[in-house]
Protein backbone atom coordinates (compact mmCIF):
# COMPACT_ATOMS: atom_id res chain seq x y z
CA UNK A 1 0.00 0.00 0.00
CA UNK A 2 1.67 2.66 -1.36
CA UNK A 3 1.26 6.62 0.74
CA UNK A 4 1.04 9.46 0.28
CA UNK A 5 2.32 12.74 2.15
CA UNK A 6 -0.67 13.00 4.62
CA UNK A 7 0.20 16.85 5.40
CA UNK A 8 -2.69 17.92 3.17
CA UNK A 9 -5.65 15.48 4.37
CA UNK A 10 -4.55 16.72 8.06
CA UNK A 11 -4.68 19.97 7.44
CA UNK A 12 -8.17 19.22 5.95
CA UNK A 13 -9.14 17.28 8.90
CA UNK A 14 -7.59 20.22 11.37
CA UNK A 15 -9.85 22.72 9.49
CA UNK A 16 -13.03 20.87 9.47
CA UNK A 17 -12.40 20.84 13.42
CA UNK A 18 -12.54 24.21 14.06
CA UNK A 19 -16.23 23.83 12.73
CA UNK A 20 -16.88 23.38 15.94
CA UNK A 21 -14.99 26.10 17.94
CA UNK A 22 -16.98 28.58 19.37
CA UNK A 23 -18.17 30.92 16.66
CA UNK A 24 -20.30 33.26 18.97
CA UNK A 25 -17.61 33.97 21.11
CA UNK A 26 -15.07 35.16 17.63
CA UNK A 27 -18.20 37.48 16.30
CA UNK A 28 -17.95 38.95 19.58
CA UNK A 29 -14.44 39.77 19.53
CA UNK A 30 -14.79 40.77 16.04
CA UNK A 31 -17.38 43.13 16.94
CA UNK A 32 -15.49 44.95 19.53
CA UNK A 33 -12.66 45.38 17.43
CA UNK A 34 -14.66 47.06 14.85
CA UNK A 35 -16.40 48.88 17.22
CA UNK A 36 -12.74 50.13 18.56
CA UNK A 37 -12.18 51.00 15.19
CA UNK A 38 -14.14 53.33 14.46
CA UNK A 39 -12.42 55.80 17.04
CA UNK A 40 -9.21 55.39 14.61
CA UNK A 41 -8.19 57.68 11.91
CA UNK A 42 -5.98 55.09 10.18
CA UNK A 43 -6.34 51.60 9.27
CA UNK A 44 -2.80 50.18 11.04
CA UNK A 45 -3.62 52.36 14.29
CA UNK A 46 -6.05 49.63 15.43
CA UNK A 47 -2.78 47.83 16.40
CA UNK A 48 -1.82 50.41 18.54
CA UNK A 49 -4.79 51.36 19.93
CA UNK A 50 -5.28 48.18 21.52
CA UNK A 51 -5.96 45.61 18.99
CA UNK A 52 -2.39 43.95 19.80
CA UNK A 53 -3.88 42.63 23.25
CA UNK A 54 -6.64 40.43 20.89
CA UNK A 55 -4.20 39.48 18.62
CA UNK A 56 -2.04 37.96 21.57
CA UNK A 57 -5.37 36.42 23.09
CA UNK A 58 -6.76 34.68 20.33
CA UNK A 59 -3.14 33.40 18.67
CA UNK A 60 -2.88 31.83 22.28
CA UNK A 61 -6.27 30.41 22.56
CA UNK A 62 -6.71 28.92 18.92
CA UNK A 63 -3.04 27.56 19.20
CA UNK A 64 -3.29 26.31 22.80
CA UNK A 65 -6.51 24.79 22.51
CA UNK A 66 -5.67 22.86 18.51
CA UNK A 67 -1.48 21.93 20.39
CA UNK A 68 -1.82 21.93 23.95
CA UNK A 69 -5.15 20.82 24.71
CA UNK A 70 -5.12 17.87 21.75
CA UNK A 71 -2.27 16.23 24.14
CA UNK A 72 -4.47 17.18 26.81
CA UNK A 73 -7.78 15.63 25.10
CA UNK A 74 -5.20 12.20 23.83
CA UNK A 75 -6.67 13.51 20.32
CA UNK A 76 -2.70 13.74 19.51
CA UNK A 77 -2.21 10.33 20.65
CA UNK A 78 -4.75 8.66 18.32
CA UNK A 79 -3.39 10.90 15.35
CA UNK A 80 0.11 9.14 16.71
CA UNK A 81 -1.16 6.33 16.63
CA UNK A 82 -2.06 6.47 12.45
CA UNK A 83 1.23 5.80 9.58
CA UNK A 84 1.48 9.96 9.96
CA UNK A 85 5.19 11.44 10.14
CA UNK A 86 5.20 13.10 13.51
CA UNK A 87 6.46 16.50 11.73
CA UNK A 88 3.50 16.18 9.32
CA UNK A 89 0.89 16.49 12.23
CA UNK A 90 3.22 19.75 13.80
CA UNK A 91 2.53 21.18 10.34
CA UNK A 92 -0.76 20.52 9.40
CA UNK A 93 -1.74 22.06 12.77
CA UNK A 94 0.74 24.82 12.63
CA UNK A 95 -0.74 25.93 9.11
CA UNK A 96 -4.14 25.18 10.38
CA UNK A 97 -3.69 27.88 12.95
CA UNK A 98 -1.96 30.73 11.49
CA UNK A 99 -4.78 30.48 8.97
CA UNK A 100 -7.70 30.79 11.35
CA UNK A 101 -6.12 33.12 13.38
CA UNK A 102 -5.17 34.92 10.00
CA UNK A 103 -8.78 35.03 8.58
CA UNK A 104 -10.45 36.18 11.69
CA UNK A 105 -7.82 39.26 11.65
CA UNK A 106 -7.94 40.22 7.72
CA UNK A 107 -11.76 39.63 8.25
CA UNK A 108 -11.70 42.34 11.28
CA UNK A 109 -9.51 44.26 8.95
CA UNK A 110 -12.18 44.71 5.86
CA UNK A 111 -14.61 44.95 8.63
CA UNK A 112 -13.20 48.44 9.35
CA UNK A 113 -12.97 49.32 5.40
CA UNK A 114 -16.46 50.98 5.28
CA UNK A 115 -16.44 52.05 8.95
CA UNK A 116 -13.55 54.01 8.47
CA UNK A 117 -14.65 55.11 4.60
CA UNK A 118 -11.59 53.71 3.43
CA UNK A 119 -11.50 52.92 -0.29
CA UNK A 120 -11.29 48.97 -0.97
CA UNK A 121 -8.37 49.56 -3.25
CA UNK A 122 -6.16 51.69 -0.63
CA UNK A 123 -2.49 49.83 -0.44
CA UNK A 124 -2.27 50.81 2.98
CA UNK A 125 -4.49 47.69 4.01
CA UNK A 126 -2.93 45.46 2.13
CA UNK A 127 0.42 46.63 3.30
CA UNK A 128 -1.15 46.04 7.09
CA UNK A 129 -2.56 42.64 6.16
CA UNK A 130 1.41 41.62 4.55
CA UNK A 131 2.75 43.21 8.29
CA UNK A 132 -0.04 41.06 10.60
CA UNK A 133 0.76 37.96 8.36
CA UNK A 134 3.97 38.14 9.31
CA UNK A 135 3.64 38.90 13.18
CA UNK A 136 1.44 36.29 13.45
CA UNK A 137 3.51 33.73 12.01
CA UNK A 138 5.94 34.87 14.56
CA UNK A 139 3.36 34.78 17.52
CA UNK A 140 1.72 31.14 16.42
CA UNK A 141 5.44 29.45 16.21
CA UNK A 142 6.23 30.88 19.34
CA UNK A 143 2.65 29.42 20.61
CA UNK A 144 3.03 26.44 19.26
CA UNK A 145 6.93 25.92 20.88
CA UNK A 146 5.60 26.89 24.36
CA UNK A 147 2.02 24.50 23.92
CA UNK A 148 4.72 21.43 22.62
CA UNK A 149 6.73 21.97 25.75
CA UNK A 150 3.84 23.31 28.69
CA UNK A 151 1.80 20.12 26.74
CA UNK A 152 -1.56 21.78 28.98
CA UNK A 153 -4.22 23.71 27.44
CA UNK A 154 -4.56 26.07 30.11
CA UNK A 155 -0.90 26.57 31.43
CA UNK A 156 0.05 27.14 27.55
CA UNK A 157 -2.07 30.59 26.99
CA UNK A 158 -0.90 32.05 30.46
CA UNK A 159 2.63 31.09 29.67
CA UNK A 160 2.39 32.96 26.37
CA UNK A 161 0.09 35.77 27.12
CA UNK A 162 2.91 36.13 30.14
CA UNK A 163 6.06 36.27 28.14
CA UNK A 164 4.59 38.30 24.94
CA UNK A 165 2.89 40.96 27.33
CA UNK A 166 6.48 40.92 29.19
CA UNK A 167 8.07 41.05 25.95
CA UNK A 168 6.31 44.36 24.88
CA UNK A 169 6.51 46.01 28.05
CA UNK A 170 9.86 45.46 28.98
CA UNK A 171 11.80 45.60 25.69
CA UNK A 172 9.36 48.91 24.43
CA UNK A 173 10.81 51.86 26.11
CA UNK A 174 14.55 50.30 25.89
CA UNK A 175 16.54 51.83 23.38
CA UNK A 176 16.95 50.44 19.37
CA UNK A 177 17.23 48.13 18.40
CA UNK A 178 15.36 46.39 21.05
CA UNK A 179 12.38 48.37 20.54
CA UNK A 180 11.97 47.37 17.06
CA UNK A 181 11.40 43.78 18.48
CA UNK A 182 8.01 44.47 20.09
CA UNK A 183 4.90 43.31 18.14
CA UNK A 184 4.00 47.06 18.59
CA UNK A 185 6.81 49.13 17.30
CA UNK A 186 7.70 46.35 14.87
CA UNK A 187 4.32 47.17 13.17
CA UNK A 188 4.76 50.75 13.27
CA UNK A 189 8.38 50.75 11.86
CA UNK A 190 7.45 48.13 8.97
CA UNK A 191 4.33 49.81 8.13
CA UNK A 192 5.41 53.63 8.35
CA UNK A 193 8.74 52.50 5.60
CA UNK A 194 6.51 50.44 3.50
CA UNK A 195 3.97 53.44 2.97
CA UNK A 196 6.51 56.28 2.96
CA UNK A 197 8.61 53.60 -0.42
CA UNK A 198 5.17 53.42 -2.01
CA UNK A 199 3.52 57.29 -1.70
CA UNK A 200 6.35 59.33 -1.31
CA UNK A 201 5.00 62.37 0.53
CA UNK A 202 5.36 65.48 -1.64
CA UNK A 203 7.33 68.58 0.10
CA UNK A 204 8.43 72.19 -1.40
CA UNK A 205 11.54 71.91 0.12
CA UNK A 206 12.60 68.78 -1.91
CA UNK A 207 13.60 65.61 -0.26
CA UNK A 208 11.20 64.12 2.54
CA UNK A 209 13.34 61.87 4.82
CA UNK A 210 11.59 58.86 5.68
CA UNK A 211 9.77 58.46 9.58
CA UNK A 212 12.46 55.56 9.44
CA UNK A 213 15.54 54.01 8.84
CA UNK A 214 16.80 50.87 6.40
CA UNK A 215 18.49 49.19 9.37
CA UNK A 216 15.10 49.79 11.41
CA UNK A 217 12.81 48.75 8.87
CA UNK A 218 15.21 45.11 8.41
CA UNK A 219 15.46 45.01 12.21
CA UNK A 220 12.03 45.46 12.33
CA UNK A 221 11.15 42.67 9.79
CA UNK A 222 13.79 40.55 10.44
CA UNK A 223 13.30 39.74 13.83
CA UNK A 224 9.95 38.04 13.98
CA UNK A 225 11.07 35.80 10.63
CA UNK A 226 14.08 34.88 11.70
CA UNK A 227 12.83 34.03 15.69
CA UNK A 228 10.32 32.04 13.48
CA UNK A 229 12.31 29.84 10.92
CA UNK A 230 14.62 29.38 14.10
CA UNK A 231 11.86 28.22 16.55
CA UNK A 232 9.80 26.14 13.40
CA UNK A 233 12.67 24.42 12.71
CA UNK A 234 13.80 23.34 16.34
CA UNK A 235 10.16 22.65 16.95
CA UNK A 236 10.40 20.36 14.21
CA UNK A 237 13.40 18.39 15.34
CA UNK A 238 11.97 18.16 18.70
CA UNK A 239 8.30 16.86 18.07
CA UNK A 240 10.01 14.48 15.08
CA UNK A 241 12.85 12.93 16.83
CA UNK A 242 12.54 13.84 21.19
CA UNK A 243 9.06 14.66 22.32
CA UNK A 244 7.64 11.50 24.02
CA UNK A 245 3.63 11.64 24.55
CA UNK A 246 2.50 9.81 27.56
CA UNK B 1 7.95 -19.45 17.92
CA UNK B 2 7.58 -16.26 15.92
CA UNK B 3 6.46 -13.20 17.99
CA UNK B 4 4.59 -10.13 16.46
CA UNK B 5 5.83 -8.38 19.79
CA UNK B 6 8.96 -8.99 21.99
CA UNK B 7 10.50 -6.74 24.46
CA UNK B 8 13.98 -7.89 25.71
CA UNK B 9 15.08 -5.83 29.10
CA UNK B 10 12.80 -2.78 28.56
CA UNK B 11 13.55 0.21 31.33
CA UNK B 12 11.06 3.12 31.35
CA UNK B 13 11.42 6.16 34.57
CA UNK B 14 9.12 9.42 34.63
CA UNK B 15 12.21 11.15 36.73
CA UNK B 16 13.31 8.41 39.45
CA UNK B 17 10.19 6.58 39.49
CA UNK B 18 10.53 3.15 37.41
CA UNK B 19 7.44 2.39 35.39
CA UNK B 20 9.11 -0.25 33.55
CA UNK B 21 12.32 -2.52 34.93
CA UNK B 22 13.67 -4.57 32.54
CA UNK B 23 10.23 -6.16 30.81
CA UNK B 24 10.62 -9.40 28.45
CA UNK B 25 7.17 -9.63 27.08
CA UNK B 26 6.69 -11.92 24.16
CA UNK B 27 3.54 -11.59 22.22
CA UNK B 28 2.11 -14.88 19.27
CA UNK B 29 0.21 -14.50 16.60
CA UNK B 30 -3.60 -14.58 17.41
CA UNK B 31 -5.64 -13.31 20.77
CA UNK B 32 -3.31 -12.11 23.59
CA UNK B 33 -4.18 -10.48 26.62
CA UNK B 34 -1.86 -7.88 28.77
CA UNK B 35 -2.78 -8.04 32.13
CA UNK B 36 -1.88 -6.26 35.37
CA UNK B 37 -3.00 -4.35 38.16
CA UNK B 38 -3.87 -0.39 37.41
CA UNK B 39 -0.39 1.63 37.38
CA UNK B 40 1.30 -2.15 36.52
CA UNK B 41 2.88 -0.40 33.33
CA UNK B 42 0.08 -1.80 31.11
CA UNK B 43 -0.05 1.62 28.60
CA UNK B 44 3.40 2.70 28.98
CA UNK B 45 4.45 -0.39 27.25
CA UNK B 46 1.90 -0.02 24.72
CA UNK B 47 3.09 3.84 24.35
CA UNK B 48 6.28 2.38 23.91
CA UNK B 49 5.66 -0.02 21.33
CA UNK B 50 3.62 2.53 19.54
CA UNK B 51 6.90 4.88 19.29
CA UNK B 52 5.40 7.91 21.55
CA UNK B 53 7.49 6.99 24.29
CA UNK B 54 10.95 5.72 24.17
CA UNK B 55 12.61 3.36 26.09
CA UNK B 56 15.35 4.32 28.77
CA UNK B 57 17.01 0.65 28.90
CA UNK B 58 16.37 -2.19 26.24
CA UNK B 59 14.32 -2.25 23.24
CA UNK B 60 11.23 -3.17 21.73
CA UNK B 61 10.25 -4.83 18.18
CA UNK B 62 6.78 -5.15 16.89
CA UNK B 63 6.85 -7.04 13.87
CA UNK B 64 10.88 -7.51 14.20
CA UNK B 65 10.75 -4.01 13.66
CA UNK B 66 12.64 -1.44 16.45
CA UNK B 67 9.34 0.24 18.03
CA UNK B 68 11.13 3.76 18.70
CA UNK B 69 13.39 4.02 15.03
CA UNK B 70 10.90 2.41 12.71
CA UNK B 71 7.47 3.54 14.18
CA UNK B 72 6.30 4.87 10.82
CA UNK B 73 6.57 1.60 8.96
CA UNK B 74 5.07 -0.35 11.86
CA UNK B 75 1.77 1.78 12.08
CA UNK B 76 2.04 0.95 8.46
CA UNK B 77 0.77 -2.74 9.26
CA UNK B 78 -0.98 -1.22 13.02
CA UNK B 79 -4.19 -0.52 14.31
CA UNK B 80 -4.54 1.28 17.69
CA UNK B 81 -7.59 1.57 19.75
CA UNK B 82 -6.36 3.57 22.75
CA UNK B 83 -7.84 3.86 26.68
CA UNK B 84 -10.66 6.39 26.46
CA UNK B 85 -9.97 6.96 23.27
CA UNK B 86 -10.52 10.71 21.54
CA UNK B 87 -11.79 11.43 18.48
CA UNK B 88 -13.41 14.89 17.03
CA UNK B 89 -17.01 15.10 18.40
CA UNK B 90 -18.06 17.13 15.43
CA UNK B 91 -17.44 14.88 12.43
CA UNK B 92 -19.99 12.17 11.63
CA UNK B 93 -18.36 8.82 12.14
CA UNK B 94 -18.56 8.02 8.62
CA UNK B 95 -16.64 11.26 7.85
CA UNK B 96 -13.84 10.69 10.61
CA UNK B 97 -13.32 7.05 9.44
CA UNK B 98 -12.97 8.53 5.59
CA UNK B 99 -10.07 10.85 6.85
CA UNK B 100 -8.25 7.55 8.56
CA UNK B 101 -8.75 6.08 5.03
CA UNK B 102 -7.34 8.62 3.54
CA UNK B 103 -4.32 8.59 5.58
CA UNK B 104 -3.88 4.86 5.54
CA UNK B 105 -3.75 5.38 1.61
CA UNK B 106 -7.05 3.48 1.05
CA UNK B 107 -7.84 4.03 -2.82
CA UNK B 108 -11.88 4.18 -2.45
CA UNK B 109 -12.32 5.44 1.49
CA UNK B 110 -16.09 6.31 1.56
CA UNK B 111 -16.66 2.71 0.68
CA UNK B 112 -14.03 1.40 2.92
CA UNK B 113 -15.50 3.66 5.85
CA UNK B 114 -18.53 1.93 5.37
CA UNK B 115 -17.60 -1.22 5.32
CA UNK B 116 -15.58 -0.87 8.99
CA UNK B 117 -19.13 0.72 10.16
CA UNK B 118 -20.79 -2.17 9.14
CA UNK B 119 -18.20 -4.76 10.59
CA UNK B 120 -18.78 -2.97 13.56
CA UNK B 121 -22.04 -2.40 13.55
CA UNK B 122 -22.21 1.54 13.45
CA UNK B 123 -23.48 1.15 10.22
CA UNK B 124 -27.00 3.00 11.55
CA UNK B 125 -24.88 5.83 13.41
CA UNK B 126 -22.47 6.64 10.71
CA UNK B 127 -24.25 10.22 9.73
CA UNK B 128 -25.04 10.68 13.77
CA UNK B 129 -22.00 13.29 15.12
CA UNK B 130 -19.35 11.80 17.29
CA UNK B 131 -20.09 13.73 20.40
CA UNK B 132 -23.83 11.93 20.26
CA UNK B 133 -22.25 8.37 20.29
CA UNK B 134 -22.52 6.58 23.63
CA UNK B 135 -19.53 4.90 25.11
CA UNK B 136 -20.08 1.81 23.73
CA UNK B 137 -20.34 3.19 20.29
CA UNK B 138 -17.03 5.03 20.82
CA UNK B 139 -15.56 1.96 21.42
CA UNK B 140 -16.34 0.48 18.18
CA UNK B 141 -15.81 3.70 16.06
CA UNK B 142 -12.52 3.45 17.61
CA UNK B 143 -12.25 -0.46 16.66
CA UNK B 144 -13.98 0.79 13.09
CA UNK B 145 -10.70 3.08 13.16
CA UNK B 146 -8.13 0.54 14.62
CA UNK B 147 -9.10 -1.78 11.48
CA UNK B 148 -9.47 0.51 8.80
CA UNK B 149 -6.02 0.29 7.24
CA UNK B 150 -6.28 -3.89 7.25
CA UNK B 151 -4.07 -4.01 9.78
CA UNK B 152 -1.78 -7.40 10.75
CA UNK B 153 -2.18 -6.75 14.51
CA UNK B 154 -4.36 -4.53 16.25
CA UNK B 155 -3.32 -3.08 19.86
CA UNK B 156 -6.12 -2.54 22.39
CA UNK B 157 -5.40 -1.01 25.42
CA UNK B 158 -8.40 -1.45 28.32
CA UNK B 159 -11.35 -1.78 25.78
CA UNK B 160 -13.95 -2.76 28.10
CA UNK B 161 -13.32 -0.33 31.38
CA UNK B 162 -15.94 2.15 30.22
CA UNK B 163 -18.75 -0.62 29.16
CA UNK B 164 -21.22 -2.20 31.16
CA UNK B 165 -21.04 -6.24 31.44
CA UNK B 166 -23.31 -6.39 27.81
CA UNK B 167 -21.04 -4.03 26.45
CA UNK B 168 -17.77 -6.26 27.48
CA UNK B 169 -19.04 -9.21 26.87
CA UNK B 170 -19.91 -8.11 23.09
CA UNK B 171 -16.87 -6.11 22.27
CA UNK B 172 -15.27 -8.88 23.49
CA UNK B 173 -17.01 -11.05 21.31
CA UNK B 174 -16.14 -8.83 17.82
CA UNK B 175 -12.75 -8.94 18.62
CA UNK B 176 -13.26 -13.37 18.79
CA UNK B 177 -15.15 -13.27 15.52
CA UNK B 178 -12.82 -10.71 13.63
CA UNK B 179 -9.44 -12.92 14.45
CA UNK B 180 -11.72 -15.97 13.08
CA UNK B 181 -13.02 -14.42 9.61
CA UNK B 182 -10.20 -12.15 9.16
CA UNK B 183 -7.05 -13.55 11.21
CA UNK B 184 -6.47 -10.20 12.70
CA UNK B 185 -3.89 -10.24 15.31
CA UNK B 186 -5.16 -8.49 18.84
CA UNK B 187 -3.33 -7.36 21.70
CA UNK B 188 -5.61 -6.71 24.42
CA UNK B 189 -4.45 -4.56 27.42
CA UNK B 190 -6.90 -4.70 30.58
CA UNK B 191 -7.21 -5.32 34.33
CA UNK B 192 -11.16 -6.89 33.71
CA UNK B 193 -10.16 -10.31 33.32
CA UNK B 194 -13.76 -12.54 33.68
CA UNK B 195 -14.54 -11.92 29.88
CA UNK B 196 -10.78 -11.96 28.59
CA UNK B 197 -10.04 -15.34 28.98
CA UNK B 198 -12.93 -16.46 26.48
CA UNK B 199 -11.24 -15.32 23.91
CA UNK B 200 -7.75 -14.70 24.54
CA UNK B 201 -5.34 -18.01 23.26
CA UNK B 202 -2.17 -16.34 25.31
CA UNK B 203 -1.81 -14.18 28.10
CA UNK B 204 1.52 -12.02 29.63
CA UNK B 205 0.87 -10.93 33.13
CA UNK B 206 3.18 -7.59 34.87
CA UNK B 207 3.15 -6.33 38.00
CA UNK B 208 4.91 -3.69 38.72
CA UNK B 209 6.75 -3.26 35.73
CA UNK B 210 7.89 -6.82 35.11
CA UNK B 211 6.20 -9.94 33.21
CA UNK B 212 5.61 -11.94 35.92
CA UNK B 213 4.66 -14.90 33.66
CA UNK B 214 3.15 -15.85 29.91
CA UNK B 215 2.27 -18.32 27.88
CA UNK B 216 -0.68 -19.99 26.38
CA UNK B 217 -3.71 -20.26 28.53
CA UNK B 218 -3.71 -23.93 28.59
CA UNK B 219 -0.46 -24.53 29.95
CA UNK B 220 -0.66 -21.23 32.59
CA UNK B 221 -4.10 -22.70 33.54
CA UNK B 222 -2.63 -25.84 34.19
CA UNK B 223 0.51 -24.49 35.99
CA UNK B 224 -1.88 -22.71 38.37
CA UNK B 225 -4.55 -25.12 38.72
CA UNK B 226 -2.17 -27.75 40.13
CA UNK B 227 -1.24 -25.73 43.05
CA UNK B 228 -4.50 -23.53 44.12
CA UNK B 229 -6.71 -24.59 47.04
CA UNK B 230 -9.80 -23.19 48.26
CA UNK B 231 -10.70 -24.27 52.25
CA UNK B 232 -13.88 -23.33 54.25
CA UNK B 233 -13.18 -22.77 57.69
CA UNK B 234 -15.37 -21.69 60.64
CA UNK B 235 -12.88 -18.79 61.04
CA UNK B 236 -11.13 -18.34 57.71
CA UNK B 237 -9.03 -14.92 59.29
CA UNK B 238 -7.42 -17.05 61.92
CA UNK B 239 -7.03 -19.66 59.28
CA UNK B 240 -5.32 -17.71 56.93
CA UNK B 241 -3.06 -16.32 59.64
CA UNK B 242 -1.60 -19.56 60.60
CA UNK B 243 -1.54 -21.33 57.29
CA UNK B 244 0.75 -18.50 55.91
CA UNK B 245 3.40 -19.28 59.09
CA UNK B 246 3.40 -22.85 57.24
CA UNK B 247 6.50 -23.64 54.80
CA UNK B 248 4.73 -25.36 52.02
CA UNK B 249 2.47 -22.62 51.27
CA UNK B 250 3.47 -19.98 49.55
CA UNK B 251 0.52 -17.21 48.96
CA UNK B 252 -2.49 -17.28 51.05
CA UNK B 253 -5.63 -14.80 50.50
CA UNK B 254 -9.24 -14.77 51.52
CA UNK B 255 -12.15 -14.38 48.87
CA UNK B 256 -15.44 -14.05 50.56
CA UNK B 257 -15.71 -16.01 53.57
CA UNK B 258 -12.75 -18.69 51.77
CA UNK B 259 -9.20 -18.93 53.01
CA UNK B 260 -7.08 -19.62 48.79
CA UNK B 261 -3.56 -20.24 49.08
CA UNK B 262 -0.94 -21.26 46.43
CA UNK B 263 0.97 -24.46 48.08
CA UNK B 264 4.23 -25.57 47.12
CA UNK B 265 3.89 -29.30 48.16
CA UNK B 266 0.77 -30.66 47.86
CA UNK B 267 1.53 -33.87 49.36
CA UNK B 268 1.99 -32.58 52.59
CA UNK B 269 -0.50 -30.17 52.21
CA UNK B 270 -3.53 -32.42 52.23
CA UNK B 271 -2.13 -33.60 55.96
CA UNK B 272 -1.53 -30.17 57.45
CA UNK B 273 -4.65 -28.58 56.59
CA UNK B 274 -7.22 -31.00 58.67
CA UNK B 275 -4.05 -30.79 61.35
CA UNK B 276 -4.39 -26.98 61.23
CA UNK B 277 -7.60 -26.89 61.86
CA UNK B 278 -7.80 -29.15 64.56
CA UNK B 279 -5.15 -27.61 66.38
CA UNK B 280 -7.07 -24.05 66.65
CA UNK B 281 -10.07 -26.13 66.97
CA UNK B 282 -12.03 -24.77 63.97
CA UNK B 283 -14.58 -26.49 61.66
CA UNK B 284 -13.13 -27.54 58.22
CA UNK B 285 -16.16 -27.70 56.01
CA UNK B 286 -14.09 -28.40 52.46
CA UNK B 287 -10.92 -28.55 50.99
CA UNK B 288 -10.93 -28.94 47.22
CA UNK B 289 -8.56 -27.69 44.12
CA UNK B 290 -9.47 -25.02 42.29
CA UNK B 291 -9.94 -25.11 38.81
CA UNK B 292 -7.89 -21.90 37.42
CA UNK B 293 -9.64 -18.74 35.91
CA UNK B 294 -7.69 -16.34 34.73
CA UNK B 295 -8.51 -14.32 37.27
CA UNK B 296 -6.78 -16.63 39.45
CA UNK B 297 -4.04 -17.06 37.86
CA UNK B 298 -3.97 -13.47 37.84
CA UNK B 299 -4.10 -12.98 41.64
CA UNK B 300 -1.39 -16.01 41.96
CA UNK B 301 0.74 -14.74 39.45
CA UNK B 302 1.01 -10.98 40.90
CA UNK B 303 1.09 -12.27 44.55
CA UNK B 304 -2.89 -12.33 45.25
CA UNK B 305 -2.66 -8.61 46.01
CA UNK B 306 -5.74 -8.24 44.99
CA UNK B 307 -7.48 -10.80 47.32
CA UNK B 308 -5.12 -10.59 50.07
CA UNK B 309 -6.04 -10.44 53.59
Amino acid sequence: MKLKTSLGRLTILELEQYWSFPVFEIVLFTALLAIQNVASTRINSYVRDGGLIYLILITATIVSRSFAGSIGRREIKTLLSYPIKRWEILLAKFITNLLIVFGILAFVVFLNIPLLGLDLFNIEIYILIAILFIQLFYLCTIATTISAVVKNEALSIFVFIFLLFGLEFSLGPSEAPYKYFTLFKGNEVMFGYITFLLRPPQSPFGFVEPPFTFQEFTTALGYPLLTSVILLIILLIYFQWIMQID
Amino acid sequence: MEYLIATQGLAKFFGNVPALRSLNLHVPKGISGFIGPNGAGKTTTINILLGLLKPDEGRAYVFGLDSWHDSFKIRKRLGVLHEKPAYPGNFTGQRYLEHVAHIYGISQPKQRAEEVLDEVGLSEAKEKTIKTYSAGMVQRLGLAQALIGNPELVIVDEPTANLDPIGRVEFLEKIRKLHKDREVNFFISTHILPELEKVCEWVSIINDGVIVDQGNMDSLAAKYSASIYRIEVSDPDLFATRLRELKIVEKVWIEGNSVHCKVKSVKEFYGEVPRLAFELNLQLKSLQPLYCTLEEIFKTAVGGKQGEA
